[in-house]
């Protein structure tokens, strides 16, 4: 089959490789029929992610039908139309049981991330042997592991752009928003308008918030915010972001704050900006953390900041005084996908969610060096590509 | 403090990591020298050359001048070579004391290679009133004559085998989260400072052979990633391996 190889820092390659089957009797094989950029690949495109190998097939938002399952596996059955949520959970350990999926003890065989996290936390699809080595989606054909916990039946009336969404950027940016603990009347900014973000400022709309505040540098994204979501926008190249916060929320300050950014976080000035890249660039730090002390010190006291972004090490710099002194609630991990994702593909049917307006670029597996060079660039007003290998 | 003193002295006071520390350090850093070969390296020499007697001398001049002493006590001497890994598994102890009962399977998991199996028969184990469970020894008590079960009451089981010996205890953890497994491998012969990689090395195979067993008896599987395609299978270029920034040159 066809699939999009890692081949170096910022380098992709379609090549042939061997088709994917079944190795444990809880997988099942899934012909591709959409599969997504993301902006967490771009950490694994420039070189953040030391575990990844080239050879490595990338791509974890995904979803496609189901053409042969293991002899164990019960939830599913040939020719199902399914969304895969890009992390892979065992169902039976303790952090399945209590719905925090992202952290399941069993389904990553690598056990590098115990020397750097302390714990193992879940597998994940296409992004890096830390994270279990498994192929990824920008492929024909994937298999999926402990397929019953992670392939999800797509509704009728729901199409692909949709669903496709589900399997990652909806139920992050969902998770992001339900960690806010969002109360009548909240006022909720969001930094980053790329996928994530702008899911985040929807679900926290349909979570009850009563204002949106989106913040970013591109002007195209901030007026999708604007136009698709009723947000108040901040571009932070032309605003002093604290301050426009601080007025536009009656000198309280945003009672939640949700960093959609991640470790490549541009800096608030010349000065912030070239201290994170130097560090990082001499790996004095892996993490570049300007959203996050942005956000800490923005939100208000008692408050909540809700992190969507990936980060993967250390930062420097990080304002433990404002955390503390200001009691803020801090909530983060990777999404726990097998918990919402039912519930957003019922919100998609139901017409109250639709994330399809994050397609704004298709193409086959050939065209996606050239759509992650785009989406790397953020240009041609790019959200997210979707790519049709079938 | 006196410096002369403080270089002078044959007093060990630093751990057996530390050495082996300044021994691994100064090996690269010899290494990097050699390969250097300009005057600038000179200097990385001379502190490969320091850290080698660090490392044999177990003696740092620096830690007596700041008084700090993290030697092996004399009456301690070289320890025995010790690693142990403990982790919860969403078990009851009487499901899991089984896969350790059986010689063979206590060596796959103490090897961390092998994939261990998990018993289907429990009729050896019987649970008392109280919780406590009991289990009769049955069938071979040696697996290839290496591993021998020496000791297997409620909660614990102990094992020897040619140069070490060790033990697995199991616990009820709180809030019925399950049973804390902990396992302590122990060789007999005390390490050289050099041999604490082995310990690293014992620790990391308890996780894999551990995590597995944990993997087979919550999930009941084993994941891999072994015989999934990718590009270092020998995949065939479609598409040149052009890089992203020569792609955006291209529009």
């Amino acid at each position: 089959m066809k699939a999009v190889c890692y081949r170096g820092a910022n380098r992709l390659q379609l090549e042939n490789v061997s088709d994917p089957k079944i190795l444990r009797p809880t997988d099942a094989i899934l012909k591709v029929t959409m599969t997504a950029t993301c902006g967490s690949d771009l950490h694994l495109l420039g070189g953040y992610v030391p575990s990844i190998k080239r050879g490595d097939i990338i791509g974890h938002e995904f979803m496609g039908e189901i053409v042969e399952t293991g002899p164990q596996v019960k939830r599913l059955r040939k020719g199902q139309r399914v969304v895969v949520g890009s992390v892979i959970a065992c169902g039976a350990c303790y952090y399945c049981e209590h719905e925090m999926w992202s952290l399941c003890d069993n389904t990553n065989p690598n056990e590098m991330l115990e020397e750097t996290l302390g714990y193992i936390p879940a597998g994940i699809y296409g992004y890096s042997h830390a994270m279990g080595g498994y192929a990824g989606s920008h492929a024909e054909y994937v298999r999926l592991a402990y397929a019953d916990w992670g392939a999800f039946p797509v509704p009728d009336g729901v199409t692909d752009e949709q669903a496709v969404f589900v399997s990652d950027a909806v139920p992050t940016g969902f998770m992001a928003a339900d960690n806010c603990n969002i109360q009548r009347g909240d006022i909720v900014a969001v930094w980053g308008c790329g996928g994530v973000g702008l899911m985040a400022m929807a679900s926290a709309r349909i979570l009850g918030a009563e204002q949106i505040i989106a913040i970013d540098c591109l002007p195209n994204r901030l007026q999708v915010a604007s136009d698709r979501l009723g947000a108040e926008t901040i571009n932070f190249h032309q605003t002093d972001v604290p301050e426009a916060l601080r007025e536009m929320t009656g000198g309280r300050g945003p009672d939640a704050c949700v960093d959609a950014v991640g470790m490549e976080a541009i800096g608030f000035g010349l000065v912030s900006d070239a201290y994170d890249r130097i560090k990082q660039t001499l790996r004095l730090e892996t993490d570049r953390g300007a959203v996050l002390r942005q956000a800490i010190m923005a939100c208000r006291k008692g408050g909540t900041f809700s992190i969507a972004g990936v980060y993967l090490g250390w930062i420097d710099k990080f304002p433990i005084g404002a955390v503390m002194n200001k009691a803020l609630t801090v909530r983060t991990g990777q999404q726990y996908g097998q918990k919402y994702i039912p519930r957003l593909l019922k919100l998609v049917q139901d017409k109250k969610l639709d994330p399809s307006f994050l397609v704004t670029h298709r193409t086959d597996l050939e065209g996606v060096p050239k759509a992650y060079s785009t989406f790397k660039q953020r240009s041609e007003g790019i959200l997210r590509a979707v790519f049709t290998p079938n | 403090m006196n410096l002369q003193n403080a270089l002078t002295s044959s007093e060990q006071n630093i751990s057996y990591r530390e050495r082996l520390f300044s021994l691994l350090s100064g090996t690269v850093l010899l290494g990097y020298s050699l390969y250097k070969r300009s005057p600038a390296a000179l200097g990385s020499v001379l502190l490969s050359v320091a850290l080698f007697d660090r490392a044999i001398r177990g003696h740092c001049a620096i830690s007596q001048m700041m008084g700090r002493n993290t030697a092996p006590s004399a009456k301690q001497g070289p320890r025995p070579l010790e690693a142990s890994y403990a982790l919860t598994i969403a078990r009851y102890p009487q499901d899991i004391e089984p896969s350790f009962g059986e010689p063979e399977n206590l060596r796959k998991i103490l090897e961390g290679g092998d994939i261990p199996e998990v018993p289907a028969e429990r009729s050896s184990v019987t649970v008392a009133s109280d919780g406590a469970f009991k289990h009769q020894f049955s069938g071979n008590n040696e697996a290839d004559g290496e591993i021998r079960i020496t000791k297997h009451t409620s909660n614990r089981l102990e094992w020897q085998q040619p140069g070490a010996f060790g033990s697995v205890d199991l616990q009820l953890a709180p809030g019925g989260r399950g049973t804390e497994v902990k396992v302590t491998v122990r060789r007999n012969k005390p390490i050289q400072f050099w041999q604490e990689l082995a310990v690293y090395d014992a620790r990391r195979k308890l996780r894999r052979g551990l995590r597995q067993l944990k993997q087979k008896l919550e999930s009941g599987d084993i994941p891999t990633i072994v015989g999934q395609p990718s590009g270092r299978a020998g995949g065939r270029d479609l598409h040149g391996g052009i890089s992203l920034a020569e792609m955006a040159s291209l529009t």
